[in-house]
């Protein structure tokens, strides 16, 4: 940033300074010793990396749905089948398995850990004999599209880093977005619609808080940003003309509006002065983009009946599920979905299907839809919270209820379209479900994954920044290379 | 020491021969004018003698057995001593004629040679024309006729090894150029172990950090990469089988996925015959509705999408005439593209996915694609199609999967669709015949439960045909006897509305309940005669008449609540109507202690002090606690005048057995009262 403004500044002198003097190349030296990387546009360092990502082949994804299940799923009570636990039910976890492992601050301080095996039935679904809980018989009815990642783990312990780091690769914020990579990445496919966009909803289990900083722009253009839609009358707040204003009139305000800035961006060149240009044209776009979009009235009846009743009722999962559909099929880069209310630290056994029940059909349905409009093979829909459940009961267990801590060693995603082979199960963990015992896939290793499937090499995707190049993996991260078809 | 001090000869000894061979004759220069450039020749023939030396003791550990070894010695020594020579007598040189031209050129023809032989120790004997010319030529391999270890496994060795591992150097007694002689290995052993084969000598020598003696590559050499490096530890570990296809793995196996990787990456790229398109041509086609973009940033190959229907014309595809040979994916689902268009687009040769989807064309105009042989992907949802015309479908050769849901076409079509082309996929979408699933429930749309003027009742639903069954009388609507709702109903009174929505083929919708209260006019004033608990204090007397309701959470500030002392309240009614009715709403949160009103009294009259009771009414209690609810109790009023109006609402006293605060005192809660 503070380089753009320098370079703004010497721009013009050196223009100056080369046109009266004729210097020559002995300047230009001088300049370039001086700042590095006072030659190279970042445009140019942009579309250098951005060339060198596609190295020979076409990307499989062309556009990422992200259904985040926020305050975590279970693993235990959907995916990941443990009949240990239930062979166990009660008995302490063993210190071997442990290990001393880290816990919460409200399990620590517990006298013992009685193992908790899921009260749920699970079956084997699909080519790849995958166990799926009888909560999700719709998720089950497609376990042929879909990848499961059984050994997931992250380093956050507590919900907002470990939300922080899936979303942007760091535990603290202020740091880019996936969806902001992507949209900096690739940019939009329609010019209509922003790149990233963001729906909630909220289901009645325990619930954990969303915020903006989950798709914030960090340090890269403000365009890049996640933009949120909402269930009200007004899905993209701001952006109808204020009553009595017609479009022409604010097409005239835009123009004038936009003569000023860019007469501002020559005499500071601030580079926020432009993204806030594209942002205004965007918006006057969207104002007739938009409405098109969300308005679900039209969806026929079988597509009604494939996500559910509450598809139609907006803010549900099952409306965002839809809308998400919409969206992506529209050219939206990266739809981000987030579903609270997976906290089940108490009373999971009945939190949970409800839960399932409103996610678990909109899910599948997703795909199915994407699929039936030849659409899954280029969206990566992923599935998933942002650590798992501890497989000891939280507070006092009994026959038929437990709840579940934090566990950040291991936990279940899926994945459906994008390039990942269908109908495939990749990683293990360990008879108690605790630690991982085959192929662990960290939080660096997805993101380097997800950006690989798109077609970005996550080791060039970079962005110059306080003095460094930043990543969305930082400095780790190996594609997993087994799940790509 | 020897690689690091060799250039200085080199480059020295290089400068000082060609100043000689261009400066003009010695007659006219006196070298000793500019003694420093002698000095170049010295520094270079010290640094020259100075390599020879460290050569020859780097030579003595005898890992160098190269064949120009022999020449490199002999002619590095020549160097030495002849730039030493030269030095020594460059006086003598310079001033005789001849061999001030000669001493040059056999200087410069031994550093030439010396390093060219040197430089063919390390780097390899081909090294100069290696990358220039192909001595084995590839054999074109495609991905299925791959075999893993000579397509994938000794490419590497061969690029990475041989030069050191070969017949004729075989070093540390390694050959590594047939399967023979990679079988027996060399002195340090067998490379691998077939019963340990993670802890094979090759891995070994491969993880090795890079810095170890025994690490191969050897650190000055080029190292392998992380793929060269997977390919050979997966087919070490996989037993090091020779004659292995790739394709007789399973997909999900690393060397299936490796060799994949390579082959079918190449074949991708080498794909498209056609050349690439203006770059300034395709920046100018990108426009509000239409994107075009490369499929990959190496590849010719385009794609095109269009977005927002609205703003679709048939110039919108002529435009892309002039990129039509690069257009490989074509999407205009949901514009108004008609059959017009689908002749321009009949035109793009080298279409590989089409997606029509939703869009204005016809199943006639359809046959215009027949020339698009090598389409493989084509969706047709959502266009009313029959059998023959999707006869045109037979003339794609690589059409392989077609989607055609929402076409008209019934199961017969598509099983006899099925039979003709077996070989197409055919994608018929999701099939909701047999779904039932409950309607989602009906909105009403009146906000507020209080309303002054009559008021039309609005109730919506998110699907249009749906039928709204209604009542008023807070039973439960059913789909035969209950009214149908048709925009026409009209609030007015108290009424408990509850709706519900039926449709065929559907489970009908959870009921809606609202209750609606009317508020014909307010008293001229209003006071308390009791202070409402400093909690639930509300916006004390005004609350009353303020049409604002309470919520299920009572301490929203709409409520007023009492505790242990009665609810009294005085309305003045002068200059007002004679109220027919009066209105009391109440709140039910049974677990909140929250209950029904003990009794309700009304008095009347003109004189505060000396009113008549009109009515004094005990409610029911309830039996056992239920949902949080909203209750109302309307009364007549008499039909006298008079201009005060008292009201005494009491609470229980003591709750009942079966609440958990047995015995203690019970709340009542009001938001309104309304005069009719």
């Amino acid at each position: 940033m503070e380089n753009t403004f320098i370079e703004n500044g010497l721009n013009k002198n050196r223009r100056k300074f080369l046109s009266k003097a004729s210097l020559g190349i002995g300047s230009l030296a001088l300049g370039s010793l001086l700042i590095p990387d006072f030659y190279k546009s970042s445009k140019e360092d942009l579309e250098d990396s951005l060339l060198a990502q596609l190295p020979h082949f076409a990307p499989k994804a062309k556009r990422v749905i992200y259904l985040f299940q926020n305050g975590a799923p279970s693993q235990l009570d959907l995916f990941d089948y443990k009949p240990m636990l239930q062979k166990m039910y009660g008995e302490d976890l063993p210190e071997s398995i442990r290990m001393g492992q880290r816990l919460t601050g409200m399990t620590s301080n517990q006298a013992s850990f009685p193992l908790a095996g899921t009260v749920y039935d699970f079956k084997q679904y699909g080519s790849s004999g995958a166990w799926i809980s009888e909560l999700l018989p719709y998720t089950a009815g497609i376990a042929d599209d879909i990848c499961f990642i059984q050994s997931m783990h992250t380093e956050a312990i507590n919900h907002d880093p470990a939300l922080t780091f899936l979303q942007t690769g760091a535990q603290v914020g202020n740091r880019p977005s996936m969806g902001a990579w992507m949209s900096y990445g690739l940019g939009s496919e329609n010019h209509n619609l922003p790149a990233f966009c963001v729906l909630l909803s909220r289901g009645k289990g325990n619930g954990q808080g969303v915020y903006s900083k989950l798709w914030t722009n960090g340090f890269l253009d403000s365009i890049h940003q996640g933009v949120q839609f909402s269930s009200g009358d007004d899905p993209v707040l701001y952006l109808n003309n204020p009553t009595g204003m017609k479009s022409s009139e604010r097409r005239k305000m835009l123009d004038k509006l936009g003569e000023l800035n860019n007469k501002n961006y020559d005499e500071f060149g601030d580079p926020e002065i432009l993204a806030k240009i594209q942002q205004y044209e965007l918006a006057y776009r969207m104002q007739t983009s938009v409405p098109e979009i969300t308005d679900l009235k039209n969806e026929p009846e079988s597509i009604v009946k494939m996500y559910g009743p509450e598809c139609l009722v907006p803010g549900t999962y099952a409306a965002n599920c839809l809308l998400a559909r919409k969206l992506s099929e529209s050219g939206v880069r990266f739809v981000q979905l987030y579903h609270q209310g997976w906290d089940a630290h108490d009373n999971l056994p009945s939190q949970i299907k409800g839960q399932c029940k409103d996610a678990d059909q909109p899910s599948a349905a997703l795909i199915t839809d994407l699929k039936q409009r030849g659409l899954l093979d280029e969206t990566l829909v992923i599935w998933g919270g942002e650590f798992g459940r501890t497989n000891y009961c939280q507070g006092s267990l009994t026959k038929d209820n437990y709840g579940r801590d934090h566990h950040p060693r291991s936990f279940t995603i899926w994945m459906a379209g994008g390039g990942v082979i269908p109908g495939f199960v990749y990683g293990k963990t360990d008879d108690f479900g605790y630690n991982i015992a085959e192929n662990p896939v960290h939080v660096n290793d997805f993101h380097a994954t997800v950006l690989h499937m798109m077609g970005l090499n996550h080791e060039k995707l970079v962005f110059r920044h306080l003095g460094r190049r930043y990543r969305l993996t930082d400095v780790s991260g190996h594609v997993v290379k087994d799940i790509l078809a | 020491m020897h690689p690091l001090l060799l250039h200085f000869p080199i480059a020295l000894i290089f400068i000082y021969a060609f100043w000689k061979i261009i400066s003009p004759n010695s007659n006219q220069i006196i070298v000793e004018d500019n003694p420093n450039a002698d000095d170049i020749l010295l520094i270079g023939s010290l640094s020259a003698s100075i390599s020879a030396l460290m050569g020859l003791i780097l030579s003595q550990d005898g890992s160098y057995t190269a064949d120009g070894l022999f020449w490199h010695e002999w002619l590095g020594s020549v160097t030495a001593f002849g730039s030493y020579f030269w030095y020594t007598s460059r006086n003598y040189i310079t001033n005789s004629g001849a061999l001030h031209r000669i001493a040059p050129v056999i200087m410069l023809v031994s550093v030439t040679l010396s390093g060219h032989f040197g430089a063919g120790i390390t780097h390899g004997t081909n090294f100069i024309m290696a990358p220039l010319t192909q001595n084995e030529p590839e054999e074109e391999v495609i991905f299925d006729s791959a075999r893993v270890f000579t397509h994938l496994v000794r490419p590497i060795l061969k690029e990475k090894c041989f030069a050191c591992h070969n017949s004729r150097k075989a070093k540390g007694e390694l050959v590594m150029e047939t399967s023979e002689s990679l079988r027996s290995g060399g002195e340090s052993g067998m490379l691998w172990d077939t019963l340990n084969t993670d802890q094979s000598l090759i891995l070994q020598r491969i993880f090795l950090p890079e810095d170890d003696e025994e690490h191969m590559p050897p650190i000055e050499k080029n190292q392998l990469s992380d793929y060269e490096i997977e390919v050979i530890e997966e087919w070490v570990i996989d037993g090091a089988h020779f004659e292995k296809l790739a394709t007789s793995y399973p997909p999900e196996h690393p060397l299936y996925r490796l060799t994949a990787e390579k082959f079918l990456a190449a074949e991708e790229a080498n794909k498209y015959a056609f050349n690439e398109a203006d770059s300034e041509l395709i920046e100018s086609l990108n426009s509000s509705n239409r994107s075009v973009a490369k499929i990959a940033g190496n590849s010719p190959a385009l794609a095109v999408s269009f977005f927002s229907g609205q703003e679709f014309s048939l110039d919108h595809v002529r435009d892309l005439q002039k990129i039509g040979e690069q257009i490989v994916q074509f999407n205009a689902a949901k514009t108004h593209l008609t059959d017009d268009a689908l002749k321009l687009i009949g035109e793009f040769k080298n279409l590989e996915k089409l997606n029509l989807n939703f869009t204005d064309i016809s199943g006639n105009g359809i046959s215009s694609l027949s020339g698009l042989k090598k389409l493989n992907e084509i969706a047709l949802s959502g266009i009313a199609l029959n059998v023959s015309e999707l006869q045109v479908l037979g003339d794609l050769d690589e059409l392989n999967k077609v989607f055609i849901w929402s076409t008209g076409l019934s199961s017969s079509d598509i099983i006899e669709l099925k039979s003709r082309f077996p070989l197409i996929e055919i994608e018929t979408g999701f099939d909701a015949t047999e779904v039932v699933i409950p309607l989602p429930t009906p909105l009403i749309r009146n906000k507020k439960k209080i309303f002054s003027e009559n008021e039309d009742l609005v109730v919506d639903h998110y699907i249009s045909d749906v039928e709204l069954r209604y009542t008023l009388d807070s039973s439960e609507p059913d789909s035969v006897s209950s009214p149908l709702y048709n925009n026409d109903l009209t609030l007015s009174g108290n009424i408990v509305f509850k709706v519900k929505a039926f449709k065929e083929g559907w489970k009908s919708s959870e009921t809606v309940s609202k209750t609606f209260l009317q508020s014909s006019f307010n008293p001229s004033e209003v006071s308390l005669l009791t202070e409402p608990d400093k909690k639930y204090s509300g916006n004390g007397s005004e609350t009353l008449f303020d049409h604002e309701e309470g919520t299920f959470y009572h301490a929203d500030g709409n409520w007023i609540g009492y505790l242990g002392r009665p609810f009294e309240a005085l309305l003045t009614l002068q200059g007002t109507p004679m109220p027919g009715s009066i209105t009391i709403s109440c709140l039910n949160s049974i677990g909140s202690s929250i209950m029904p009103p003990r009794t309700i009294e009304l008095w009347y009259g003109n004189d505060p002090e000396k009113l008549k009771l009109w009515k004094k009414e005990s409610i029911e209690m309830p039996s056992a606690y239920s949902p949080q609810d909203f209750a109302f109790y309307s009364y007549d009023l008499p039909s006298t005048s008079y201009e005060y109006l008292k009201l005494i609402i009491q609470p229980v006293s003591k709750l009942p057995a079966w609440h958990s605060n047995i015995g203690k005192p019970g709340w009542v809660f009001i938001d309104e009262l309304l005069l009719n």
